[in-house]
């Protein structure tokens, strides 16, 4: 089986490793990371990863900006995101889902189950 | 000084009693004023001058209304009526900002209270009024600080919990036994820093009022259940067990399930944290008195008695060390209680038979819910309005608000409710809110439009949320939406909008309009004119001209002479809305030659002692003639 590709968007370095090691215990990942929403367009419409998990509060372009963006262009158009954000109020999730992502996991994650999780939603995608 | 000695002539005679009084009123540090029946000032203190920057001679004898920002004073007047038709002590500004006006035209929030006194001259109102914009400015500056403060700890802390995650978790390997102790003791307090935050902001979001309550008619044993399932694992983890009481019945409340799962898990983790290994923790439900109460039992060794006067407050933990504490934060039972308070309920607790403790919330039943959407103290006469939302706080708050302008309110608590409620009885208009749980508050005005009962009846929709008026925008023409309003309405400018929709003037009684620069023959005729109809009192052209245009008026009363100018000026604003000239008696101690051009109806001079009575049978017999008012004087 291919490696699954997960795209992970975070300006902060640290959370970037410890997103990279949780989601290291599942075998099957392959993950790069971005340190802004830029960063993450043009690699996406490069890598055409499975999934990305981004940040909602970056600077310069934030979550719900660089979504915009993935949507607009073509190849990234319909990969699925997850937000990632810091305490996400129930309102919060709806308009995040309105939004076009997938699903939203908060900060802070548990980061022994946080590859599960993701495995959870790449699940469900598939069934659909 | 002016303005007590204009109030207390003879009691300063009196002796030292009436001075210490009068001493007391001007040293007192909150602004002091009292008004009289017309609504004019009559008492005025120090802190009152320094408060609106006018000097008490400026202020005697003027109406309340200049102390209001401009854009509010219309309204005022209807509010101030209204208070006279059924005065009692009350606090303005609940749920809505009130603002004073100065001198210098700078507004300032302010909260009044005000207090109907019974006097000789009449109905005085004490209004005490206190600038709030300090304590508005110091409250912004904190929500801020905590709301910044949280997400900058948090960014940091999701590092360190991660991190630690981890390596407790073992994802780095197996560490040495020190080590690994070490971590789990960093891991831990992680944790527990996380909760912390997330309390804090909890706390925040509902003292502020950013977390909205989405109210539904719920199953409470179901929601139980689920609780108990997602907690199941950390009573495995503390060797309790968790069981639902075999009486317990079935019963439905009115709450928001979010929250209300919230604080029974906050509860149930208390419970199973104070059980000793191998305990049971029982929840019980049961229905008394209109009301559902869950009750939560621990086999724990109780609540100390001198910590139980504070038990409900902020950072309020048992004995510090002790070991029941279990990493809690502290704000557990404090956000619990601050939400069964929005909830409409109460939270409490008690010592259990045989040791322990219960934890009781109680709710209101569906069942009273229900049973109190029907307004029980309207007549057949009351305007009905139907109000379509499903927070009953809000519901109440509107009821009470609307009831003091001469409303009845209806609730319906969803959509189908209302739409149920709208095709079975005959309501004088709908208040729409459009954040209804189930479907919107657009589809649902698309429904009345859509029968032909309710095809024409007035409605006017309501939004804290700014971007659903945007987007709908376009519809409201041709759904015959009479006004968006946005939340936290404005109560006053709602009974405006009502009333000119209804076509009725306040209290639905006949309304008329009294111009004098006379205070003391204003308050004579509002006092005789009382139970035939609302009088509004204008002492000038420009208060008259104001009224005007708030009030649908069936009648008008006009001095000639007012302070030199003429009363008669007034006779061109005197058009109805449909355009028709409202009938006029000049009720004036100037016997002036009026030309017949002038549309007056009946002349009366206010020199003798008949005069009152003589204006009483003109107004009676003006109002009488008038078919809508006709029909119910026959009755």
């Amino acid at each position: 089986m291919s490696a699954v590709r997960i795209l992970h968007v975070d300006d902060e370095p640290d959370i970037r490793e410890v997103v990279d090691v949780a989601l290291g215990l599942n075998p099957d990942f392959e993950v790069r990371a971005c340190a802004s929403g830029a960063e993450a367009v043009t690699a996406a419409a490069e890598w055409l990863p499975f999934l990305i998990l981004l940040d909602v509060m970056m600077p310069g372009m934030d979550g719900p900006a660089t979504l915009a963006q993935l949507r607009k262009n073509a190849p990234t158009a319909t990969i699925p995101v997850i937000f990632m954000t810091a305490r996400a109020q129930a309102r919060e999730v709806e308009r995040f889902l309105a939004l076009g992502a997938q699903g939203v996991i908060s900060k802070p994650f548990d980061p022994m189950t946080l590859a599960f999780q993701v495995q959870n939603h790449l699940q469900a995608l598939h069934r659909i | 000084m002016a303005g007590i000695a204009h109030i207390t002539p003879d009691l300063s005679l009196a002796g030292s009693a009436a001075e210490y009084c009068r001493l007391a009123v001007d040293a007192c540090p909150n602004c002091m004023m009292m008004t009289n029946s017309a609504g004019r000032i009559v008492l005025a203190n120090a802190e009152a001058e320094r408060l609106f920057g006018y000097r008490r001679d400026e202020l005697i004898g003027q109406t309340i209304e200049l102390l209001l920002p401009e854009r509010l004073r219309d309204g005022h007047l209807q509010r101030r009526a209204a208070f006279a038709h059924r005065p009692e002590a009350r606090r303005l500004g609940d749920g809505r900002d009130l603002h004073g006006r100065r001198r210098d035209g700078s507004e300032f929030p302010i909260e009044i209270g005000l207090y109907p006194i019974r006097g000789e001259q009449g109905l005085l109102v004490l209004s005490i009024m206190t600038d709030i914009g300090e304590r508005k400015r110091t409250d912004g500056l904190k929500d801020e600080f905590v709301s910044t403060v949280s997400h900058e700890l948090r960014t940091p802390l999701t590092s360190i919990a991660g991190s630690l995650g981890l390596l407790a978790g073992g994802a780095c390997g197996v560490l040495p036994e020190p080590a690994s102790r070490l971590i789990r003791i960093a891991h831990n307090n992680s944790q527990r820093l996380v909760r912390l935050i997330n309390d804090i902001l909890d706390i925040e979001k509902i003292e502020s009022g950013q977390i909205v309550f989405k109210f539904k008619r719920l199953d409470a044993q179901a929601l139980i259940e689920q609780v108990i399932e997602a907690n199941r694992g950390y009573a495995d983890g503390f060797q309790v067990r968790v069981r639902l009481d075999a009486t317990t019945a079935a019963a439905e409340v009115y709450a928001d399930p979010d929250r209300l799962v919230q604080v029974i898990t906050n509860l149930l983790s208390n419970a199973i944290k104070a059980s000793p290994p191998g305990a049971e923790v029982v929840i019980a439900i049961s229905e008394r008195e209109q009301n559902v109460r869950l009750a939560i039992r621990d086999h724990g060794p109780g609540i100390p008695r001198d910590f139980r006067p504070r038990i409900f407050e902020r950072f309020a933990q048992a004995e510090p060390g002790d070991a029941r504490q279990k990493s809690g934060t502290g704000l557990g039972l404090s956000i619990v209680k601050q939400i069964v308070t929005r909830l409409g309920g109460t939270v409490g607790f008690e010592d259990a038979p045989g040791g322990g403790t219960v934890f009781y919330v109680v709710l209101p039943a569906w069942a009273q819910v229900a049973a109190s959407a029907i307004d029980p103290e309207a007549t057949l006469d009351t305007a009905r309005i139907l109000f379509c939302e499903d927070n009953l706080d809000a519901a109440f708050a509107m009821r009470y608000g609307l009831r003091q302008l001469g409303f009845a309110t209806d609730f319906a608590h969803s959509s189908s409710d209302a739409l149920a409620r709208a095709r079975a009885a005959a309501y004088d208009a709908i208040l729409v809110d459009l954040d209804l749980p189930d479907g919107d508050g657009v589809g649902l005005v698309g429904a009345l439009r859509a029968v032909p009962k309710t095809y024409n009846v007035p409605v006017v929709v309501m939004s804290a949320d700014s971007s659903r008026e945007r987007g709908f925008g376009l519809d409201a023409s041709q759904l015959k939406i009479l006004e968006l309003m946005r939340k936290p309405v404005d109560i006053d400018r709602l009974a405006q909008i009502l009333d000119r929709a209804i076509g009725r003037g306040a209290n639905g009684r006949p309304q008329i309009l009294h111009v004098d620069d006379d205070p003391d023959v204003l308050e004579i005729v509002a006092q005789a004119l009382d139970a035939t109809a609302s009088v509004v009192s204008a002492a000038t052209l420009e208060e008259a001209r104001c009224a005007l245009q708030l009030h649908r008026f069936d009648l008008a009363i006009l001095d000639i002479n007012l302070n030199g100018v003429s009363g008669l000026d007034l006779i061109p604003d005197l058009r109805s809305q449909k355009g028709m000239p409202i009938p006029i008696i000049v009720f004036s101690a100037h016997r002036a030659e009026l030309k017949a051009k002038l549309s007056v109806d009946a002349q009366l001079a206010k020199s003798s002692a008949v005069s009152l009575e003589n204006l009483l049978t003109a107004v009676h017999d003006r109002l009488l003639l008038r078919p809508r008012f006709a029909a119910k004087e026959a009755t």
